[in-house]
Order: structure tokens, then C-alpha cells, then sequence
């Protein structure tokens, strides 16, 4: 039984499955390995990635789906989507705060609790469970999932717009510039804001849909494109490595730029985080044909089948990355990092695996058929 | 879950070495000079949360004292507990150490606030405070809640310039006190534009910026007190010691302005 579907982009699956590892990785605290994650050498890391291939596989199934079958019943299939995660996402909730609050017990670490904001649950429990159902309380690690229900649900509602991009790009574009404007905001229970803004990252997630579901032609020579992207992605280079770690430098660039650049939010998706993982995301396609050898590889593998079941695998990666860093704390050393860092991964490919087992026990087996090459990428996960 | 048996490992022998002087120029503290120059009595109001009230950190409800989880309700500053420090609690450790630096002195601090308290509501215990009495120095610690709580940071540096402003009105010096270095919050939370809104405060007259961050990262990396890194039946004995050397880099800061 094959695991692994193959009659889809695997480009998709494969850059997925390595943003959920860096996920996981970028959550344990000192951990060795996250250095070399995205985000030490690009202005985005891997919720960009996440959001723009969700949106990818989104424009791509359910715009099939709309096409044959109309906005009503696409846009239903998009509503039980948004469903399955938010109660996937109640269900991480409650995992997370009892391994936590059962961690800081054990351990008697109350800043546990209190460094990942769920010292607010001890206290007001009821009121905290309403605001966690109402995604308007977003403990720490727990702020993903909740913005994806969010994109979602808009997508729904945008769904015909695909069939005429440019209306739908500048609709999407326009809402984010009124989010960067005025930070407008989704409301949350202590007064911050939710930590990732759908109404500013619905762009990029709009930008995927279109990017899959109408591709648009290429007025420009694909080498000037290539250009851009290099020019970009050198800048939150320069920016990461030599501005911002030296006060010294940074004193010395022209205030005009450093007025710009001056936070380049997660928060609210800064136009120079939007601007990078489009260029990285250019540069990949580029770089990366659809049918290359390597992804059929046994290193792929592996973060082709967690791409594949984001879902379950993204779950346990929060959960396993709490556990490292109980792990790290309890006894220090390379050798514990090193394993926490392999267990986790491994973990991981193997709830992809089980997930992916799962689904495929008990289907009678089909040739998955070569010439659909985007048929497959319809199961969005 | 553990691989083997948890290391006990003693505390360091050096838990804070004396490193060259992480705080810069203490010569705003003016009137702390003054006072400590004429040796005559200190009136010290320390206010922050959960860091600043000592080793028994609790982990019952109703130590969270904030009064934004009220329902709507204005925060009313007479409902919040206000907790008693420990001894060993590091606004009263640096007492212990300013009375040494300076024989004759007299010391008097008074700790308010608590755990999980946003800067808004300490302002205003603040300025309450302030109406009651004149205070010398007023120690501010916060910035650690806003950023677990995702609060905007353009308020949060609004905020820490009124509470300056009071501070200067009624006379007093203001020494801020950042977060406490935490491997956790550096990896999850975007600590940077509370930094920046606590480092742009500290421009003003008569305000300070104690680097608490700084320090704790530099001995943490040096081999020093380690509160992550550290087993749990050594872990009440690992906060009084980084209270006490917290106390003791605070009195020095102080004790700075008195001799420039």
C-alpha cells in the first residue's frame, strides 16, 4: 500500500511537511538546530510558507470543486474544513493547557504558565474556556490554527471571486492595506489582538488561491523575476545578518529606510515578510521542476507524508515541542538536544505515516494516474 | 519522559560575576545622588509583578492580580492584593546592599503590584501612590505581561512615559527594570519593541534603564545562576540567589549616580 500519493505536486507536500519540522524546531527554546531555520536567513519563516500553500491547495480544490458543482457546494466543503480544524484546534487546547499546567505542577514552574499565557485560566477558568471557544483567547503555540479557521472561513465567502482574479487580488490587497493602516484586528480576551492577523495574512493566503487556481501569464521575462527575488530576499539578508544584530551599523543606515523596516511585524504580515516569501516561493518554482527525481527520494519521504496529513502532524508537533523543551531544562547537554531534536522528527514522519495509513486501510487500490499532475492535490489537507 | 536521572547540579560557584558595567551612565539619578551624598533617608516605591516580590512565586489561584480579566469592569487598584514581598525580593536586597555602601543611610522600601499585572493598571497604582507619599527613587518593572499578552507596543511605551512624567512631577528619579531573561520568551514571544519602548523611555531625564535581561543572558551564558537550566529541588535556592545579585548590580547602579 502506498503511502504516499504521488499523482500531485509534491513541491507543495514536500515544502509543507519541512515548515511544520521548522515548526516544531522553532519552538523549543535554544534549540541548536533552529538556527539554521528560514528565519535566521529570511524575512519570513515557516507560518508564511504555511499560509501560501494553504491557500495553494485551497485554490486548487475547491475552485475544481466550484467549478463543477457550483459556489454553494464548494464553499460547504470549505465550511467542514474550517470545522474539522477548529475543533482540532479546541482539542490542541486542551491537550496543551494540561500538559503545561500539569508540567508547571510537577515541576513547580509557575512562569510555565505564565510565559505562555495560560496563568489567565487558572483564574478566570470559566470565562477563559468561553473566550478559548470564541479563538479570542490564543495562548502561546496555540495562534496558528485559529487564524487558519479564520482565512478559511473568508475564502468561503470569496470563493466566485476566483473566476475573476484581478477583482479578487485587489479586493484582498485593499483589506490588507487597510489592516497594516489602522490595525484593525480581531478582538482577543486580555486586549491584544489576535497574534496572527487574518485580516492582514487572508492576502497572502489569496494570493496562493489565485496563484494555483488562475495562474497569471508573465508580462515580465522570467529573469527579471528571478532578479527581484534575489534582490529581495538579499535585503532581509543584509537586514538579518549586519543591520540588526549591530547597533552600530543600523546607526549608520539612512533614517528613511529604518522608519520603514523599523518592525517588520509578524503581527500584521509587513509588506517586506509578504514580499520574501513570494520571492522565495518564485525561486523554488523556478528551481524546483514539478517532476524532479530527489522528490521521489527517501529523504523527501518523509516530509512528503507529513505535508501530506498537516493536520495530525502539525498537533503533535506543538505538543512534542513542549516536551523537548521539558526535555532541555531537565538535563542540559548536546546529547539531550540532539535526541529531542531526532525523537521529535521522527515522531513526527510517523504520525504523518499513521495518518496516512489510516486513510488509506480498506481503499481498493488504484495506478495513481501520471498525466492528472494536480488531480491529487484536490484532497486538501 | 527522562532519559536519565535528572542532573542535581549545585549551584554555580560564581552565580553572577561582576561584569563590566552592563547599565551605562547612571549620572540621571539626580536627586537619588543627593539624597545618598547627604546621607539622610531613602523612600523607595518598587513596582512591577511577578519577578519583583521574591522567591515564593505561587502557583494558587489568586495570585494573578490582574484586572483585566474583570468583566468590563474599570480596574479598581484597591482590589488588587498587594502581595508581601519576601525579605529576600530584590528592591529589598538592594536596600541591604545600599545600606552597606553607605553607612548612615536610611532605607525604606515599599513593594506594590503583583503577578500578571499590565503596565496601564500599574500606573495608575503608581500614581495613587504617589499622591500618598513623596518618594526618592520609584523602581518600575514591567513589560514582561505585555509581551506574553500581545498588547501594542506604542501603548505600552505611551504608558512607561506617563508613569515617567509622574514620577518626575512628584520629584522622584525612576529606574525601569526590564524582563527577565527567559530562553522561552526569546524563542516565542517578539520581545524587541517592548525593549525599544522601555530603551526610548529611559532617554528622558531622570529615568534609567536597569538591564535586567542583559545580565541574567550574560550569566546564564557565563556559567552563572540559570533559572531554566536549573533542577527543581534547587530552584527556591536559585531565585534568592539571582534576587540577591539582582539586589546587589541594582544597589551599584544606584551607588554610581551618587559618586558621578
Amino acid at each position: 500500500m502506498a503511502l504516499i500519493h504521488t499523482n500531485r505536486d509534491l513541491r507543495v507536500d514536500l515544502f509543507r511537511g519541512v515548515a511544520l519540522w521548522w515548526i516544531f524546531i522553532d519552538h523549543i527554546p535554544a534549540n541548536w538546530i533552529a538556527q539554521f531555520s528560514l528565519r535566521n536567513f529570511a524575512l519570513c519563516d515557516a507560518t508564511e510558507i504555511f499560509v501560501l500553500l494553504a491557500g495553494y491547495a485551497a485554490g486548487l480544490a475547491y475552485g475544481r470543486s466550484m467549478d463543477r458543482h457550483g459556489w454553494v457546494f464548494a464553499a460547504a466543503d470549505v465550511i467542514k474544513r474550517a470545522w474539522t480544524l477548529y475543533i482540532a484546534h479546541i482539542f490542541l487546547f486542551v491537550v496543551f493547557s494540561a500538559q503545561v499546567s500539569y508540567s508547571a505542577t510537577a515541576l513547580d514552574r509557575s512562569e510555565y504558565l505564565d510565559e505562555i499565557h495560560l496563568d489567565v485560566l487558572a483564574e478566570a477558568p470559566y470565562r477563559a474556556m468561553l473566550e478559548a471557544l470564541k479563538l479570542s483567547f490564543q495562548p502561546a503555540y496555540l495562534n496558528i490554527l485559529p487564524m487558519y479557521v479564520a482565512l478559511l472561513a473568508w475564502f468561503a465567502a470569496l470563493l466566485p471571486l476566483l473566476r475573476w482574479p484581478p477583482v479578487l487580488f485587489l479586493l484582498s490587497m485593499a483589506i490588507y492595506a487597510v489592516a497594516r493602516a489602522t490595525g484593525a484586528n480581531f478582538p482577543s480576551w486580555t486586549g491584544g489582538g489576535w497574534y496572527f492577523n487574518p485580516v492582514a495574512w487572508q492576502f497572502l493566503f489569496i494570493i496562493g488561491a489565485i496563484l494555483s487556481y488562475a495562474p497569471p501569464r508573465l508580462h515580465v521575462p522570467p529573469r527579471v523575476l528571478d532578479a527581484v527575488s534575489v534582490a529581495i530576499l538579499a535585503v532581509g539578508l543584509v537586514l538579518l545578518w549586519v543591520v540588526w544584530p549591530y547597533p552600530e551599523v543600523e546607526a549608520r543606515v539612512p533614517a528613511v529606510a529604518t522608519r520603514m523596516l523599523v518592525s517588520v511585524d509578524k503581527e500584521g504580515l509587513h509588506p517586506m515578510r509578504l514580499l520574501s516569501i513570494l520571492a522565495l516561493a518564485w525561486l523554488t518554482a523556478r528551481v524546483v521542476p514539478i517532476d524532479a527525481a530527489w522528490l521521489r527520494s527517501a529523504l523527501a519521504r518523509p516530509f512528503i507524508v507529513c505535508g501530506q496529513h498537516s493536520l495530525p502532524v502539525f498537533c503533535a508537533g506543538i505538543f512534542l515541542s513542549f516536551l523537548a523543551r521539558l526535555a532541555m531544562e531537565e538535563q542540559d547537554g548536546w546529547a539531550v538536544m540532539a535526541g529531542v531534536n531526532l525523537m521529535g522528527t521522527f515522531t513526527l514522519a510517523g504520525v504523518g505515516a499513521l495518518a496516512a495509513w489510516y486513510k488509506e486501510k480498506g481503499r481498493p487500490v488504484r495506478p495513481d494516474l501520471p498525466d492528472a499532475a494536480h488531480a491529487g492535490n484536490a484532497q486538501v489537507t | 519522559m527522562l532519559l536519565a536521572p535528572p542532573v542535581l547540579a549545585a549551584l554555580p560557584a560564581e552565580p553572577c560575576p561582576m561584569s563590566g558595567d552592563a547599565n551605562g551612565a547612571a549620572s540621571d539619578l539626580g536627586h537619588v545622588a543627593a539624597i545618598l551624598q547627604g546621607s539622610k533617608k531613602l523612600d523607595v516605591l518598587a513596582v512591577g509583578s511577578a519577578t519583583m516580590f521574591g522567591p515564593e512565586a505561587s502557583l494558587a489561584p489568586g495570585t494573578v492580580t490582574s484586572q483585566v480579566l474583570g468583566n468590563g469592569v474599570a480596574a479598581d487598584t484597591s482590589k488588587i492584593l498587594t502581595q508581601q514581598p519576601s525579605e529576600r525580593a530584590f528592591p529589598l536586597q538592594m536596600a541591604k546592599n545600599l545600606r552597606t555602601l553607605f553607612p548612615g543611610i536610611e532605607v525604606q522600601v515599599s513593594v506594590r503590584g503583583g503577578r500578571g499585572l499590565l503596565a496601564t493598571e500599574m500606573l495608575d497604582l503608581l500614581r495613587k501612590e504617589l499622591t500618598l507619599k513623596r518618594y526618592d527613587l520609584v523602581i518600575w518593572q514591567t513589560g514582561t505581561v505585555e509581551a506574553v499578552r500581545n498588547m501594542p507596543p506604542s501603548e505600552f511605551g505611551q504608558t512607561l512615559t506617563d508613569g515617567a512624567q509622574a514620577v518626575q512631577e512628584s520629584g522622584g528619579d525612576l529606574i525601569l527594570v526590564d524582563p527577565q531573561f527567559s530562553r522561552f520568551l526569546q524563542t516565542n514571544s517578539n520581545l524587541d519593541p517592548y525593549f525599544q519602548a522601555l530603551q526610548q523611555v529611559s532617554a528622558m531625564p531622570g529615568v534609567v534603564l536597569f538591564h535586567r535581561y542583559d545580565l541574567m543572558r550574560g550569566w546564564a551564558n557565563d556559567g552563572g545562576i540559570d533559572l531554566e537550566r536549573t533542577s527543581r529541588s534547587d530552584r527556591q535556592k536559585a531565585i534568592e540567589v539571582l534576587h540577591a545579585c539582582l539586589g546587589r548590580h541594582l544597589a551599584r547602579l544606584v551607588a554610581a549616580s551618587a559618586r558621578s
